[in-house]
């Protein structure tokens, strides 16, 4: 898989669960898929988190402001 | 991975159903079961013949008529022959009824404690039978068992479908829905405008079993539910600009679909 392809998983169980998740999509713009799954799929959200790979890009963004501003300091 | 999700879609309530062991407690507390000492299945029809009354299989259990319409079911409970009535029955009949069997056994089949222990002996009921006069005023004032369960059900659309399938032949009643199943009536009610059914069951000479069947409704509904999901998703997901990967189905039935985002 290349590394910056997106995709959404959805797998749906036979008693109607839904798991969601999404893949290769940084930062907080993975949050907007939530409402757009919620359309997609005729369904609440009763529960969400963010993974690892959420919390790394904002970290990783953090770390590059704190940077600027030591520059600007 | 970066973001998780659980979800539930609206044509679906998860919530805590009453669980079966729930309901099987609160079945007990509506019932009165009265041990045998019946050797075995052979032994308990023959004396029930004998005594005047019938007896219909009943899937696991024995139907049994007191009258036209009393009827009550034998069960094994803990290995033993068990006839089991509700907490409404007349006792005086059901009393009546005991040394019936008793007599026609030869010996008491039903427990000498659990017939003394019954406060509601009357002087009449030492009768061979009840007269009809007193059975039909038994009926009258035997109250109809009637029960309310929640459900996971919300799309009325799907749940008429489903009971459809099933071949209970559903109806429309303004907003609810009724079928028969299991010799009893189920009326399926809407709480509002799109929040979940509650099942209303009546006449049922068994609960037990329609639990059971209200069970397997619900197993397929989900199924329905499972496959609405999958299909809508397949179906809207060009219009976002996402394309079907992959679709798979797993071990456990779930459904795994990739999409690939192409913005």
């Amino acid at each position: 898989m290349a590394a910056d392809k997106k995709q959404i998983k959805v797998r749906v169980y036979p008693d109607g669960r839904i798991e969601a998740e999404t893949v290769g999509i940084k930062g907080e713009a993975c949050t907007d898929y939530i409402e757009i799954l919620e359309r997609l799929l005729d369904a609440e959200t009763v529960d969400s988190s963010y993974t690892a790979e959420y919390y790394e890009t904002e970290q990783v963004e953090a770390r590059q402001r704190n940077v600027n501003s030591t520059r600007l300091v | 991975m970066s973001v998780s999700l659980a979800l539930v879609p609206v044509a679906l309530t998860l919530r805590l159903v009453m669980g079966k062991r729930n309901f099987s407690n609160w079945i007990d507390s509506m019932q009165d079961k009265y041990p045998t000492s019946f050797r075995n299945e052979q032994e308990l029809v023959r004396a029930v013949h004998l005594a005047g009354y019938d007896t219909e299989d009943w899937g696991g259990s024995i139907k049994t008529h007191i009258d036209e319409k009393f009827y009550f079911f034998w069960e094994t409970v803990e290995g033993k022959w068990t006839a089991v009535f509700d907490k409404s029955d007349d006792k005086a009949i059901i009393e009546r009824f005991m040394e019936d069997i008793n007599r026609a056994a030869g010996r008491r089949v039903f427990g000498e404690e659990t017939l003394e222990s019954r406060p509601q002996r009357t002087a009449a009921s030492t009768d061979r039978a009840p007269s009809p006069a007193v059975r039909e005023e038994a009926r009258q004032e035997k109250k109809v068992p009637t029960a309310t369960f929640p459900t996971n059900f919300r799309d009325g659309e799907l749940l008429f479908r489903t009971l459809k399938e099933f071949g209970v032949n559903p109806t429309r009643h303004g907003r609810e829905i009724r079928c028969k199943a299991e010799n009893s009536t189920l009326t399926f009610r809407q709480s509002g405008a799109e929040g979940p059914y509650s099942v209303e069951v009546t006449n049922a000479p068994d609960l037990r079993r329609v639990y059971e069947y209200l069970s397997t409704v619900d197993d397929e509904y989900k199924r329905c539910v499972q496959a609405m999901v999958v299909e809508k998703l397949k179906e809207r997901a060009a219009d976002r600009e996402m394309t079907v990967e992959s679709e798979q189905v797993l071990e456990d039935n779930s459904v795994l679909l990739t999409l690939n985002v192409r913005r």
